[in-house]
This record gives C-alpha cells, sequence and structure tokens, in this order.
C-alpha cells in the first residue's frame, strides 16, 4: 500500500472524525489512520487551517480529543431542526452541585451537603448521575464507607472543556468576591458591632434587589 | 394567618408581621426553604413581591449582606444576628420546621458576636468573624461558578456535533408541529380522559372490546382522515374501557410506525398524523389481525 502523504493524511483525518459520533483522541486518529502520532497532529492543525477558512464545520478539541461540529454561526439555522429535551436543562442548585463535585472531586454526597450546608443533596446528585454528568469514584475509607462522586467525559463534552484542569481556577472566583467586597476601604475597618446595616425593625425589610 | 393557592408543588401562608406582609413557601422537603417577601407599596400596586430561594443558612446570610450592601469581608455581626433571628423567628411563628442548620448558624453567629465583645489583641488573634467569611466567600464563588457553567454550556450548544436525530415536523396555520414520544401521548391521554369521559353508570355491563377492533377503528378512520387529534379520534367512546383499549391500540400503531405523534407546544393537544397511504380493507383487516382478541 501507498504511503499516505501529508495531504492524504489530512483528508483520512477529517473523514475519521467526520465518521465518527463522539471525539478522538490523537492515538486513536493514528492508529486507525496508521500514521505516527506527530503526523496526525501536522494534519489535524492543517485540517483546522483549511476549515477556519472554508465551509460549516470547525474543528474542536473536546474531552481530550478532537471533534467536528458546525460553526457557532450557523447556529439559528440548525437550532430548529431539534427539539429542545426539557430533561436536559440544569437548575442553578444543580449547577451549584456539580461545580462543588468538580473542584473538590472526588468527593462524598456528606461533604457535598456540608460545604453547601444544607441537610440533603442526594436528590440533586442523583439527577446529575442520570445525565451522566458525574459518576461514582470509589468509596471513601472512613467509618461507613460512603460513595465518592467524581465528573465524567461527559461533563467535559458538554461544558466545552479539554480537560478538567481547563476549569477556571476556584482563587479567582474567590479573589474577585474578595476584591468586590472591600476595593476602597476607608480606613479602619469596622469593629462589626456598629450597625452600619440600614435599620430594620421588622421583617422582612425593603428588598430592594432585581430579581 | 391566611393560606394562599399558589403553585401545586409548595404550601404557601401568609402571615402579617408589623406592617409588612410575609409570604413563605415550603416544598415538603425543608432543604429548598423559600421565602417570599411581600411589602405593601401603594393601593394600585398593593404588594410588591421578590423571590429568593434559600437553601441553607449560607443562602440566607449572603441575602442578608446583599440585601443590606455589607462588604463581606467587614460583616456588622450585631446587626446580621439580629436580622437573621428574625427570619428564624418568622418561621417558627409559621410552625414551619426549621431545618438544624439554620439554628446551627444562630448559634455561631451569636457565638461570633459574643467573641467581638471581648477584647483582644488584634495582632496575634485572628478576627472571630474570619471563618465565617471565609465560609461565605466560598459559597459565594460557588454562585459564581455555577453561573458561569451555565454560560459555558450555553456557548457549547451553539455547536452541533454529528449524531443527532432530527425530530420530524410540519407547518399548519403558522403552528410549527413537532413530533413527540410516547410519554407525552400519555401525559395528554391523562388530560382528555379526565375531560371527556362523563358517562357514569351504576349499572355493570360486560364491555367486549378488542384491541384488534380498536386498530380496525383507528386504521378506517384515519384512511379517510389523514390528520386528526386524538379527542377527535376517540369522540364516540363512551365508557373508560373503551378509551384505554383505544389508546393501546394507538400505542401499537405508533410502534408499528402505522402513526406519529405530533403537538405544537408542550401541553397542546396531540394531532395524530397517518404513516400510510389509503390502506385497502384487506390490509387493515391483515394489520388488525396480528392482534386476536
Amino acid at each position: 500500500m501507498q504511503e499516505p502523504t501529508i495531504y492524504e493524511l489530512d483528508a483520512a483525518v477529517e473523514a475519521l472524525l467526520f465518521a465518527s459520533e463522539s471525539p478522538l483522541t490523537v492515538k486513536d486518529l493514528s492508529q486507525y489512520a496508521d500514521a505516527s502520532e506527530s503526523q496526525i497532529e501536522s494534519a489535524l492543525s492543517s485540517l483546522k487551517e483549511r476549515l477556519d477558512k472554508v465551509g460549516g464545520l470547525q474543528l474542536t478539541q473536546l474531552a481530550g480529543g478532537y471533534q467536528l461540529e458546525t460553526k457557532q454561526a450557523y447556529y439559528e439555522t440548525i437550532r430548529d431542526m431539534f427539539v429542545e429535551k426539557r430533561s436536559s436543562k440544569l437548575s442553578l442548585a444543580a449547577l451549584e452541585t456539580l461545580a462543588l463535585i468538580a473542584y473538590k472531586q472526588p468527593i462524598t454526597a456528606i461533604e457535598i451537603a456540608e460545604l453547601r450546608m444544607v441537610t440533603s443533596v442526594g436528590s440533586i446528585v442523583k439527577n446529575l448521575l442520570e445525565k451522566k454528568l458525574v459518576k461514582p469514584a470509589g468509596r471513601k475509607k472512613v467509618v461507613g464507607r460512603p460513595m465518592m462522586y467524581a465528573t465524567t467525559k461527559e461533563f467535559l463534552i458538554q461544558f466545552g472543556l479539554n480537560h478538567i484542569s481547563d476549569l477556571p481556577a476556584l482563587e479567582d472566583f474567590q479573589e474577585k468576591i474578595a476584591e468586590e467586597a472591600g476595593p476602597d476601604d476607608e480606613g479602619e475597618p469596622s469593629d462589626g458591632l456598629a450597625s452600619n446595616a440600614p435599620e430594620s425593625d421588622s421583617i422582612p425589610s425593603e428588598n430592594k434587589e432585581s430579581p | 394567618m391566611k393560606d394562599f393557592a399558589l403553585g401545586p408543588s409548595c404550601a404557601i401562608l401568609a402571615m402579617k408581621l408589623g406592617s409588612l406582609w410575609c409570604v413563605v413557601t415550603a416544598n415538603p422537603h425543608w432543604d429548598l426553604l423559600k421565602i417570599l417577601h411581600v411589602k405593601r407599596v401603594a393601593m394600585s400596586h398593593p404588594y410588591e413581591i421578590s423571590i429568593e430561594k434559600f437553601e441553607g443558612p449560607l443562602d440566607l446570610l449572603l441575602h442578608l449582606i446583599r440585601k443590606n450592601q455589607i462588604e463581606i469581608t467587614d460583616i456588622p455581626i450585631v446587626e446580621i444576628t439580629h436580622q437573621y433571628n428574625s427570619y428564624l423567628d418568622a418561621m417558627k411563628e409559621l410552625n414551619l420546621n426549621i431545618a438544624a442548620d439554620f439554628v446551627a448558624m444562630a448559634a455561631t453567629l451569636i457565638h461570633i458576636k459574643a467573641r467581638m465583645l471581648i477584647p483582644r489583641n488584634e495582632a496575634e488573634e485572628e478576627d472571630p468573624r474570619e471563618p465565617l467569611v471565609q465560609q461565605l466567600i466560598e459559597h459565594q464563588a460557588f454562585k459564581d461558578v455555577a453561573h458561569h457553567f451555565h454560560d459555558m454550556r450555553v456557548v457549547r450548544q451553539a455547536t452541533f456535533p454529528r449524531g443527532r436525530e432530527v425530530s420530524s415536523r410540519f407547518v399548519e396555520d403558522g403552528e410549527t408541529y413537532v413530533e413527540v414520544g410516547v410519554f407525552d401521548l400519555i401525559n395528554s391521554f391523562h388530560s382528555i380522559l379526565a375531560k371527556h369521559v362523563v358517562k357514569k353508570s351504576l349499572e355493570f355491563e360486560r364491555i367486549k372490546v378488542t384491541i384488534s377492533e380498536q386498530v380496525t377503528f383507528i386504521l378506517t378512520k384515519m384512511n379517510s382522515a389523514p390528520r386528526i387529534t386524538i379527542s377527535q379520534l376517540f369522540a364516540e367512546f363512551e365508557q373508560k374501557t373503551v378509551w384505554i383499549v383505544g389508546f393501546l391500540a394507538l400505542l401499537e400503531m405508533m410502534r408499528l410506525k402505522y402513526v406519529k405523534a405530533f403537538q405544537s407546544e408542550p401541553f397542546a393537544e396531540i394531532v395524530l398524523v397517518r404513516n400510510f397511504d389509503g390502506l385497502s380493507d384487506e390490509e387493515i383487516e391483515s394489520i388488525s389481525g396480528q392482534f386476536g382478541d
């Protein structure tokens, strides 16, 4: 068989990605296209370059692999072809729990409940398990051996991450909150005993924030 | 105290506290505590309502901090403790179960308040509020991350990978009808059954109806009417038994892809569309023959 040239290899990679419904890794591609990983990588970059210039598809890095998908510009065109599944929506509470699992994994349901200071998170975790966004990740070696949870490949795919380490740093969010709290510290910090809050004798008091 | 009916899944209670109305809703699991504030604004708009959902004491504290426009790192502990306890009192007044976490937080706040009153060496000792502040910042951070996650997902949903099944559809009178599955059909069946079956009888009679007969009925009816709503299709049926057997026959027809179900919007009436071009009587008979008696 004739050794594929670089140009043909990039077409072969494109064909493989088109045929696959889930992201393919460089290793997968090198195995199927019978080429070295460095050849695959250069084929991927020339494919990406070509797709960026023409056509309705783009090459996306996702969950440690590559995937062909439609360009964002054609969202409105494509959207109507599918019915949005009502079940695919996630509540804010579910997203908060998912965020906790993503940053603190592996983590048990009880630890999640403690961090969120709520009595139970069982139903939310069950919901995330059903949506395949989290998975059991062994049992913690403490009394009762509770189940620990971690995020899945499906989580990376649905949230457009290549690797779990691509999550924005949690510290950035925390620093932003602390900064917003005191951008202009005027003199001494209060002792926390003086009431600098508006007077409110009865509850509920004025509630002016937007819903 | 007054009861309101507002939403099917939660109990709502309203009570007057001072000059203000307070409405508290609770679902059966107390981990989702919702407090609504109702404020008398003007006669034309007697109530201004805003809904705040507190999932645990940290949520309530963050709400109080936001509402009072306090800096999270410098909480006026006396005022916040006072307001926090007022909420708890309001819950007690309403005879609502207060989750242990809420009570534990009240104790923590009072403990911090007491320690603030004791003179301390500021250089050596930690601010008594510090652990709570860290907890609040972390909680708020995860709330922000949740919003960020939501945005990430929205961006992702703007591009489409391969492998999604295209839902079939048609447009009629400006309404787009989208194909629905068996579960939507079952939901719709329940509501129609509740509305249409009116004949109540104390006489017991043996109703003999088979799936096979109903298949014949559906196919014959749709032979002349390619598009029909469920209630039109079943309009002649009076007894519940006949309805149910008819529905079973309809499910069989959907399974065998003789009929497809469409809906213009959630909870709208289901429209059935035939997936065959006119059948002869013999063909109908051979289809219904598959189902025996």
